[in-house]
């Protein structure tokens, strides 16, 4: 992807081993209001994050996996190299991990964990959960804990339900008992590993006046770039919209008026 | 100064590349070295209430702010990507002259991400009628939230939308919205007790922007689109920096180039001497962005 940060979560494993050498931080811990975030991931990464259980779904058809975190995290933000010298933004936090096996999905209904959930209620989808709770002391928490008991219960809008109950729960512990617990490395964002070039920068200007004598939307970036791969990690939303802007285009969802369509044109024509 | 107004970012600041205090959201928009923010606020932050406006942005910027669940989505033409700010704020001058970032607005409470999918463009302005959408069932919606700032304390007011905190956008979540927002201006306005905020959005400076990206030649943008929209159209038919900036005066329409930015783009991103011929593939990605 070419986010600016991209957060990946198959970047895990390698940071824990990374992160082992640093010295925890010494208590109390301060925690930010925890949160839900949930990726859709591959095979491999589910593997690597140690659910390798699920890879013994027995199907003809695809099976997707994702994954969903519930955790809190401390407001420290730290950046080291990956073991490919690649810069890699650390998190840290409590908290816990559900991994999610699903199968069956009826067609486009793979594309969010919201729609996993109501595709296994509906429409015949099938699906497994597996639950990691990261820091250990969260787990001798009762009310944390309880969330093991999901271990391989099929995935509906009960349990995405349950998950938010749980992300209450996890707030309460956390104002109660959460500056003892020691935090462990959560998430590993990836930075852009190759940053800005100039070449970047002229390629994002170009692009958008592209855009606008075609009277195309900013918004309409992520489409053409998963055609185009070759400028995958290339084209910056944020010079985009510099570039828009500059030519009198507010958002990202309008593709400016016939004024602009003609203003890019005319810029675009130079030198041709 | 013109600006970028309300570029939105995740609100970390780090060492990188051996500059301190870098916003880490930009690092592909600017050398890390332009990239600083070094202004502290100010030990008695007043706060002011932020008007809760929808803004249409595009799923890469949401991915960027850390929602992940729109990561895997697949986006569509028909997927509409939007965020709201739920904060109070303060917004203070940047003091780094090196930097593109011209001031940086600081907020406690949370920032949504709203997708809808499937909905008519008409029902996407504002949160109120994609609620009413969903409520029609025209289409899927989804919303996410993160907390900015504001740390534990902040969690008692903030529990009905935490405990909603991913779902269907619908008209209870407006009214979950409405009831955060009047909690929020009463906890943090009325009664500032010394909460952390965190960085919400950065103004950018078109004008450092321009320089940075021109090599120092111009701070006029519209001068680096043009100049190097004529660079890359003469590189890509073979013709040197020297050539190409005579060639500038044989026609009325190219007057308005700037000779500065073709022989900066020639010399600092295509490597060249002034004599030199480029090859056409050296520009090719720059030239065929979007078309």
């Amino acid at each position: 992807m070419w986010q600016l940060l991209n957060t990946d979560s198959s970047l895990i494993s390698p940071i824990n081993a990374l992160v082992a050498d640093v010295p925890k931080p010494a208590g109390p811990y301060k925690y930010t209001s925890p949160n839900i975030s949930s990726y859709a991931v591959t095979s491999t990464t589910v593997a690597n994050l140690g659910f390798e259980a699920l890879l013994k779904v027995n199907t003809e058809g695809e099976v997707f996996y994702y994954v969903i975190d519930v955790a809190a995290y401390t407001n420290d933000v730290s950046v080291t190299s990956s073991p490919d010298s690649k810069p890699l933004l650390v998190r840290n936090g409590i908290g816990f991990r559900v991994a999610l096996a699903a199968w069956h999905l009826k067609a486009g209904a793979s594309s969010n964990v919201g729609l996993v959930a109501a595709s296994c209620q509906v429409d015949g989808g099938q699906s497994s959960l597996l639950v990691k709770i990261f820091a250990g002391d969260v787990a001798k928490l009762d009310k944390i804990a309880e969330v093991t008991r999901f271990n391989g219960d099929a995935f509906n809008a009960t349990t995405l339900k349950n998950l938010a109950g749980f992300v209450s729960d996890l707030s309460l512990i956390l104002v109660q008992d959460g500056s003892n617990i020691p935090p462990v490395p959560v998430k590993a964002g990836a930075l852009d590993p190759n940053g800005y070039s100039p070449q970047k920068a002229v390629a994002a200007n170009h692009y958008a006046i592209e855009q606008l004598k075609q009277g195309r939307p900013a918004s309409q970036l992520d489409a053409w770039v998963r055609e185009h791969k070759e400028w995958r990690d290339y084209l910056s939303p944020v010079i985009v919209r510099t570039a828009f802007a500059n030519l009198g285009v507010q958002g990202f969802n309008s593709g400016g008026t016939q004024e602009t369509k003609e203003l890019a044109q005319k810029i675009q024509g130079l030198g041709t | 100064m013109p600006l970028i107004e309300e570029v939105p970012v995740m609100p970390y600041l780090a060492s990188f590349g051996g500059v301190n205090d870098v916003v880490l959201s930009l690092i592909s928009v600017a050398p890390t070295a332009n990239l600083r923010l070094t202004a502290k606020l100010p030990r008695d932050v007043k706060y002011k209430a932020l008007d809760l406006t929808l803004v249409n942005t595009n799923l890469s910027v949401l991915a960027s702010l850390g929602f992940g669940d729109t990561v895997s989505a697949k986006s569509s033409s028909k997927m509409f990507c939007s965020y709201m700010d739920l904060c109070v704020s303060t917004t203070i001058d940047n003091d780094d002259k090196d930097s593109i970032v011209a001031r940086a607005k600081f907020g406690l409470g949370f920032r949504l991400a709203i997708t809808a999918f499937d909905v008519d463009v008409k029902y996407s302005s504002s949160f109120a009628s994609i609620a009413a959408a969903a409520k029609l069932k025209m289409g899927y919606t989804n919303y996410q939230v993160v907390a900015i700032g504001g740390g534990l304390k902040a969690l008692e007011v903030a529990r009905p939308l935490i405990s909603n905190l991913t779902g269907d956008f619908t008209i209870e979540t407006v009214e979950t919205i409405g009831s955060v927002q009047s909690a929020l201006t009463e906890l943090y306005i009325k009664r500032n007790d010394g909460m952390t905020p965190e960085l919400l959005s950065v103004d950018l400076n078109l004008e450092k922007m321009a320089e940075v990206y021109s090599g120092g030649k111009t701070r006029n943008y519209r001068d680096l689109l043009q100049g190097q929209a004529y660079a890359l159209q003469r590189a890509q038919r073979q013709v040197s920096s020297e050539e190409a900036v005579k060639q500038i005066s044989t026609r009325p329409d190219w007057s308005g180039v700037s000779k500065e930015v073709v022989q900066d783009f020639y010399a600092r991103i295509l490597d060249l001497q002034p004599g030199q011929k480029p090859r056409s593939e050296q520009v090719k990605l720059m030239l065929f962005g979007g078309t």
